[in-house]
């Protein structure tokens, strides 16, 4: 699983500097601001971990934008960098469903609406999209850290967010509106009830799909599903979250799966962020 | 997917069919056990016929195999979330397979091989995977089958052991895709066949665990407390309450033999499968490749298991499907029906044949337990003795004389603006006292009916009455005392 990870890593930067993109590639001015939000530093528990300590894994304060990017804001993304349009990206890159809800290569067409987070994207072009911008997308650690602070808007307890979760996550289909679900004690809007998201290292834990305990831990990798091997194997929701991102290659563009951008909490200079 | 054509008529197999697969079936009793045979030993060195699976919606079952050879089947299988009708007036989001509760019925012969393909749906919310317990191998064939929206998983497998098997979603976390779903039932025949029957049905039980009680209308999410708790607020046959009731009910003749096909999704309950009025001539306990039990009542069938039970229809009427564990049949939807028209035979059942009333000696009353200890008696202050009627009316007298006093017409009297009541304080003591039984009018309509004595302490007896003398219009000036009640004890029930 190691390979994995590694080979991800490796083909997308490979697939970044081949179609463009990156902040030495296109242009990035063009691209509108970005608000972030900052995340205060805590403590998450990874879900699928034998032999962490109790008080879990220390999560440095960072930067999260406010929304999911949308689909205006990829359309700029693909124009300054026409690799990464549909008609020409390579399938090992996105698969056939990536931005197959627009009508064209450049046009997103009265079906999609302009300001609402973008999905049918694929890992690499999430994170082509996100060096274009000098970002970076969040970590697993770093998104689940900003997705369990609601105590303000759902409730003081992780009970009444795992409530809130799995009634959110039981809608059908994609119909969840992220306007219309709260945003985070910190400001973050749509972490929860609008698509799902990538994040940096989604192949980190990898499911074998089989979720019932076969779980033995391959070379220090937490290899998924056993409940046996959870933090906490009441918390369905998690165990959803991490299922779906189980179920991913970097390839993939789902109709459920957007992403948002993240930063680091004192950008390197030099890099000033749009 | 394509949906069996068959329907319940179609599978009334004709007498000549049936006649040849009996001769089959005679044929295959002298080959070895299926336990000490290979079941891939005839399986062709060459290529097998390859056939698209046809499957079937419940309580459709696909038509039985008449082939004789392994082939290769594909089987193609959508996972879909869809919001559906749980009874009426309920919604619940469910998860499936091929858009259904429970997913359709495969029906593959032992020795076959089976080429799968999982299409989760592109509106999916959660990937999705499968486990058929009818697999040898991880996961049997969650560990393969992982599924992403919008994409398709394939792997392929040998059936190997003959008998009924459920499959299920198995995607973390397990318990909800279950629970929200997604199960459904394969048969790998024996390579000789099932003993062959009139009609087969499939029927399979499940539960549902909303945050509503049973009930409560809308759409109703998920509730992982109760489901924790195996505590659900619904317990169905085939996905819904009603599914199998009313017009859906199964359809069958005096004379044939009937089959179904049981499986029980869980993901909590076991349930004792009963037919009311009928006996399980053969029962294949716990779905296995024979019939190895005659003459069942009620056969258990485990949460992720199944059983196939056989009964010949001797008699026509309505015979009721329940998971004998009766508060689920009664009070959750775990009820379905199956209806048998044709000829009466009153050698096997006369129907009733008299009403008496029957007068034991020592009087026709029954009593129920007494409760309360008479020592700790005292006269309430009005407030008190009214609040406390109230609570004693609702607890002992509603469900027959009705929250409003109203009564039901033909079987309890009204207590409501009542002549009966109000034209004797002392008889209406004594009724709630000693009970009643024999004709009574009230407000010029005749009662025929028993009411027991309730065994409620003089405290209780003074409350009650006291409330209902002064509710549901009834105008009485004067309460009911402790006293009063305590000389109409004494007195005895002589007068009644």
């Amino acid at each position: 699983m190691e390979t994995v990870v590694s080979r991800g890593v490796i083909l997308g930067m490979w697939l970044v500097g081949l179609l463009g993109g990156g902040a030495s590639g296109a242009s990035a001015q063009q691209a509108s601001g970005t608000r972030y939000r900052p995340v205060t530093a805590g403590h998450v528990r990874p879900f699928y971990l034998a032999g962490v300590a109790d008080t879990g894994v220390r999560v440095p304060g960072f930067q999260l934008a406010e929304r999911a990017v949308s689909n205006a804001e990829f359309l700029r993304f693909v124009k300054a960098n026409p690799g990464w349009q549909r008609s020409r990206v390579p399938r090992i890159a996105a698969d056939p469903a990536y931005l197959r809800h627009w009508e064209s290569d450049t046009v997103l067409g009265v079906a999609t609406v302009a300001s609402a987070p973008v999905v049918h994207v694929s890992w690499f072009a999430a994170q082509a999209y996100a060096e274009w911008r000098g970002a970076r997308l969040p970590s697993t650690a770093e998104w689940e850290l900003a997705a369990s602070r609601f105590v303000r808007s759902v409730g003081p307890t992780p009970e009444r967010l795992q409530t809130f979760l799995l009634g959110s996550y039981a809608q059908a289909g994609t119909e969840a509106i992220p306007s219309k679900t709260p945003a985070s004690d910190e400001g973050i809007v749509g972490l929860h009830g609008g698509p799902w998201e990538w994040v940096d290292d989604f192949n980190s834990v990898v499911t074998s799909g089989e979720s019932r305990g076969d779980g033995t831990p391959d070379d220090g990798l937490f290899c998924a599903g056993g409940a046996a091997l959870t933090a906490d194997p009441g918390n369905f929701a998690a165990f959803m979250r991490y299922a779906v991102r189980g179920s991913l290659r970097g390839s993939y563009a789902l109709g459920t799966l957007g992403f948002r951008l993240a930063r680091d909490a004192s950008p390197p200079s030099g890099r000033s962020p749009q | 997917m394509h949906r069996s054509s068959s329907t319940p008529v179609a599978w009334h197999r004709t007498p000549a069919v049936a006649l040849t697969l009996g001769l089959l079936v005679v044929a295959a009793c002298t080959s070895a056990d299926s336990a000490t045979r290979d079941p891939l030993a005839d399986r062709p060195s060459g290529a097998m016929p390859v056939e698209t699976l046809q499957v079937a919606y419940a309580p459709a079952v696909p038509a039985p195999i008449t082939r004789r050879t392994p082939a290769k089947l594909v089987v193609n299988l959508e996972t879909r979330e869809v919001k559906k009708r749980l009874a009426d007036g309920v919604e619940y989001t469910f998860w499936t397979f091929g858009g259904s509760v429970p997913g359709p019925m495969l029906r593959v012969r032992s020795g076959d091989e089976v080429e799968f393909h999982l299409n989760n749906h592109p509106s999916s919310k959660m990937p999705h995977n499968i486990d058929l317990h009818a697999v040898t191998g991880p996961g049997g064939g969650a560990a393969s089958s992982l599924t992403a929206p919008g994409h398709s998983s394939q792997f392929t497998f040998a059936a190997l052991n003959p008998g009924l098997y459920v499959y299920h979603c198995a995607t973390a976390p397990v318990g909800m895709h279950i629970a929200n779903g997604m199960y459904g039932l394969i048969l790998v025949e024996p390579k000789e066949g099932l003993t062959p029957v009139d009609r087969e049905f499939y029927v399979m039980q499940s539960e549902f665990y909303t945050a509503g009680r049973h009930g409560a209308a809308g759409v109703q999410p998920f509730d992982m407390e109760k489901a924790l708790h195996e505590d659900p607020e619904y317990v169905v046959f085939n996905g819904s309450v009603g599914a199998l009731a009313g017009e859906n009910a199964l359809q069958a003749k005096v004379g044939e033999t009937v089959r179904m096909f049981v499986g029980n999704g869980g993901p909590n309950l076991v349930s004792s499968f009963h037919v009311i009025g009928e006996i399980f001539d053969r029962v294949h306990t716990e779905g296995g490749s024979i019939a190895n039990q005659r003459d069942v009542q009620t056969t258990l069938v485990p949460a992720g298991g199944s059983a196939i039970v056989d009964m010949r229809l001797d008699v026509p009427g309505t015979y009721i499907l329940v998971d004998h564990s009766i508060f689920r049949a009664f009070n959750k939807g775990a009820l379905g029906m199956l209806r048998v028209d044709g000829d009466a035979n009153a050698v096997v059942y006369s129907g009733k044949q008299n009403d008496v009333v029957y007068l034991p000696e020592g009087g026709a009353v029954q009593a129920m337990p007494r409760v309360a200890a008479a020592a700790t008696e005292r006269e309430l202050p009005r407030e008190e003795l009214l609040a406390r009627g109230q609570q004693v009316y609702a607890a002992n007298c509603a469900a027959c004389h009705q929250l409003g006093g109203e009564g039901t017409a033909g079987a309890f009297p009204p207590l409501a603006r009542s002549d009966f009541l109000m034209a004797n304080k002392d008889r209406a003591i004594g009724v709630v006292l000693h009970g009643l039984s024999g004709e009574v009018t009230v407000n010029g309509q005749k009662f025929n009916g028993v009411m027991p004595s309730l065994g409620l302490s003089n405290t209780d007896v003074a409350a009650v009455l006291s409330y209902v003398r002064t509710n549901f219009g009834n105008r009485a000036s004067d309460l009911v005392s402790l006293r009063d009640v305590a000389r109409v004890r004494a007195a005895g029930s002589g007068g009644h």
